[in-house]
């Protein structure tokens, strides 16, 4: 409302430039039949894993019930079995063979949606930089690279979710969110 | 009728100013958080949820609960103005309530969505009014054994009912299993599943798991689409309003039947996405109208939103009752529950009647509160979704971040955050239900340490679940439900129907 009159970039609805190119028609990057059957064995390597962490204690029963290790051991197995099923239906679906799940544009679109939000967790967590300068750095890097925004309009919607924030929680909710070296040097806490 | 004292003792509590202005908040959030893609309601109380650790538990769930109300009725919003599903369960409210604003209809469509809405949702609540103190007495003889057994029946239905593939519904409830046995385990005291990682000894919260699963999961699969908001304008006048009104009960029909498949759909962890499918796809069968169904049938927004809205407040019964959240947002709040100190079940009723009663009254006040507020704020939060999306995604993805911050003040948190959006992307991509997993993450210890107790009760035999009726039909019914799809597999191969597919994701 308000601030979409204020705000005069893009009035196309998603990210820049990219999201102007036609969803349908696109080549495809991954089947309907071929995302299924990665998920299937994504969730097989997860069953496995569990099966593998649950190895660490006693899997079996004694005389008092079962042992530390055993209902994460079987639900590993439950994991396993369900995700060896999903395969098979995967593999000998009949309908999906040729649709696609994902379309190249789409999986431009999916990264170019990720990698700025992969950025925001680096520098606030990798970098132990804190979540305002992450948020202010992520939202400043969106608006003005994907969203084609000016910097005024950036830089007022970037730093005024921080201060929001910043005044909704530290002050208002007394929650520490949180903060980096930045913060620090100008004595905030 | 001791729950008609109950009851009022109930509204006592429910309407003071303080609870009040509470609902109103809870369910304007709710609409905003319905109203954005990316944002549904078990993320909404989610995020709510660690602001409301100093909250007293009364008041806690009166916010949380009206935000349920409030998102349930935004998604039906967007469905009908932009044809975007704010919420997965109000899909079916976009087959006919869009056409309708198409026709310049909308105010119509509003109408009908909003007050069949508040009739399955005053519906739910009379039958949780009704139903919560037998369900509670039945669930007071309950052991060990029996909430195993409940337990395991809740998923059990996942599996037979459900309508998702078997193996998907056991993939995502086993891997909610497994998260919730990671880190101290209560009974040994060991560190189970945690790799060598000090991060991952506190376990995984659900909450963390679900801000990445609804929210992140949600963003990412709706970035995959060209979003375009062509939405239709919609101002509510008082007059056809009442014109609505008029013209409802001439659909009791379609209501009453919507209203008890959602409460049907509410009870057994269905949930309200299925429910409102389901009683779409019977409204279409049974209408005398069914060739118009598609191209604005008032009858097909009626359906889905009366077992949309009802189903969504009977899942409060069984969590309230017996432990057992009837849906994922349901799942969340209970895992609030617990974090409040409280200990969903039949205790509750006797222990905390002030926090049982204060719900159920102000569900029946906040659904009234709702259905005013959404009537008269149609136009606002329809003007928020004409904010260009390349602004509001990046902000809801800050607004998911800093909610999984303020479970814990735990860094590795936002990391799992990013990995359960790729997880909860994946599994909407290739249909894995995503609320068993939920489900599971939060009855997880509570359903191991039931069976483990009831191990050691019966020195360490499975006949512990066959030892007495209630606990045995328990388990049988169970059993049967799982080997559900392979009869049902059996049978279609004699009799070729054509199955009804619905998919079960909240």
């Amino acid at each position: 409302m308000v601030v979409g009159r204020l705000l005069p970039g893009r009035e196309s609805l998603g990210i820049g430039a990219l999201q102007q190119q036609q969803t349908s028609g696109g080549r495809v990057l991954v089947s309907r039949r071929g995302l299924a059957i990665i998920t299937a064995l994504l969730a097989l390597g997860f069953g496995a894993a569990i099966v593998l962490g649950a190895l660490e204690y006693d899997v079996g029963w004694d005389e008092r019930g079962p042992e530390p290790g055993y209902f994460p051991f079987l639900m590993g197995l439950v994991v396993i079995a369900g995700a060896a099923g999903a395969l098979i239906e995967a593999i000998f679906a009949r309908d999906q063979t040729a649709q696609a799940a994902i379309t190249l544009d789409q999986a431009r679109r999916i990264g170019l949606f990720l990698l700025p939000m992969l950025g925001f967790l680096v520098l606030t967590v990798a970098l132990k930089l804190g979540l305002y300068v992450g948020m202010i750095a992520y939202l400043f890097t969106v608006m003005l690279w994907q969203g084609n925004y000016r910097l005024p309009a950036t830089a007022a919607v970037s730093f005024g979710t921080a201060a929001f924030f910043f005044v909704m929680f530290e002050h208002w909710l007394k929650v520490a969110l949180m903060k980096g070296p930045l913060e620090a040097w100008l004595g905030m806490h | 009728m001791h729950n008609i004292a109950d009851l009022l003792h109930g509204f006592q509590v429910a309407l003071t100013g303080y609870h009040l202005a509470l609902m109103v908040a809870g369910v304007l959030f709710g609409i905003l958080v319905g109203v954005l893609p990316g944002l549904g309601a078990p993320n909404g109380v989610t995020l709510l949820i660690p602001l409301t650790f100093s909250m007293d538990p009364v008041s806690a769930i009166i916010l949380l609960a009206s935000m349920y109300w409030g998102a349930l009725f935004g998604g039906s919003t967007t469905s009908i103005l932009f044809n975007i599903p704010g919420e997965p369960s109000s899909v079916a409210t976009t087959f006919d309530g869009h056409p309708m604003a198409k026709q310049g209809r909308a105010t119509e469509a509003l109408s009908y969505a909003f007050l069949s809405a508040a009739f399955g949702a005053l519906f739910g609540v009379v039958v949780i009014t009704l139903l919560a103190v037998p369900a509670a007495k039945f669930a007071h003889k309950f052991s060990s054994p029996e909430y195993f057994a409940v337990y395991f029946l809740a998923f059990a239905c996942f599996v037979g009912l459900g309508g998702a593939s078997p193996f998907k519904t056991l993939v995502s409830a086993g891997m909610g299993f497994s998260l919730a046995a990671v880190g101290m385990d209560t009974i040994s005291g060991s560190l189970r599943l945690t790799y060598g990682l000090p991060d991952l000894v506190k376990g995984v919260s659900f909450l963390v798991a679900v801000i990445g699963l609804f929210g992140i999961g949600e963003l990412i699969a709706t970035m995959e689409e060209r979003l375009e908001f062509r939405g239709v304008h919609a101002r509510v006048s008082p007059r056809d309003v009442l014109k609505t009104i008029a013209a409802l009960p001439a659909y009791w029909v379609a209501l009453i039947r919507s209203s008890l498949v959602g409460c049907w759909m509410g009870i057994t962890p269905g949930g309200p996405t299925a429910a409102s499918f389901m009683s779409y796809g019977l409204a279409r069968r049974f209408s005398p109208r069914s060739d118009r169904f598609g191209k604005g049938e008032p009858e097909g927004v009626i359906a889905p939103e009366a077992a949309d809205h009802s189903a969504g407040t009977s899942a409060m019964l069984p969590m309230l009752a017996l432990g057992i959240p009837g849906s994922a947002t349901a799942a969340v709040m209970m895992g609030g529950l617990m974090i409040w100190g409280l200990h969903p079940g039949p205790m509750l009723f006797v222990e905390q009647k002030s926090f049982v009663w204060g719900l159920i009254a102000s569900m029946y006040v906040a659904n009234v509160v709702a259905v005013l507020l959404v009537l008269f704020t149609v136009p606002l939060f329809a003007a928020i979704l004409r904010i260009p999306f390349a602004i509001i995604a990046p902000l809801i993805v800050v607004v998911c971040f800093v909610g999984a911050w303020t479970v814990s003040s735990s860094p590795f948190d936002l990391w799992l955050v990013l990995a359960f959006g790729v997880i909860g992307y994946l599994f909407k991509k290739c249909d894995y239900p995503i609320a068993p997993l939920v489900l599971a993450m939060v009855i997880g210890d509570k359903a191991e340490d039931a069976f483990r107790q009831s191990m050691i009760m019966h020195a360490g035999s499975l006949g512990a679940f066959w030892s007495n009726w209630l606990c045995g039909s328990l388990m049988t019914l169970a059993i049967l439900l799982l080997l559900w799809p392979l009869i049902a597999s059996l049978f279609r191969r004699r009799v070729a129907t054509t199955p009804a597919e619905m998919p079960v994701r909240e």
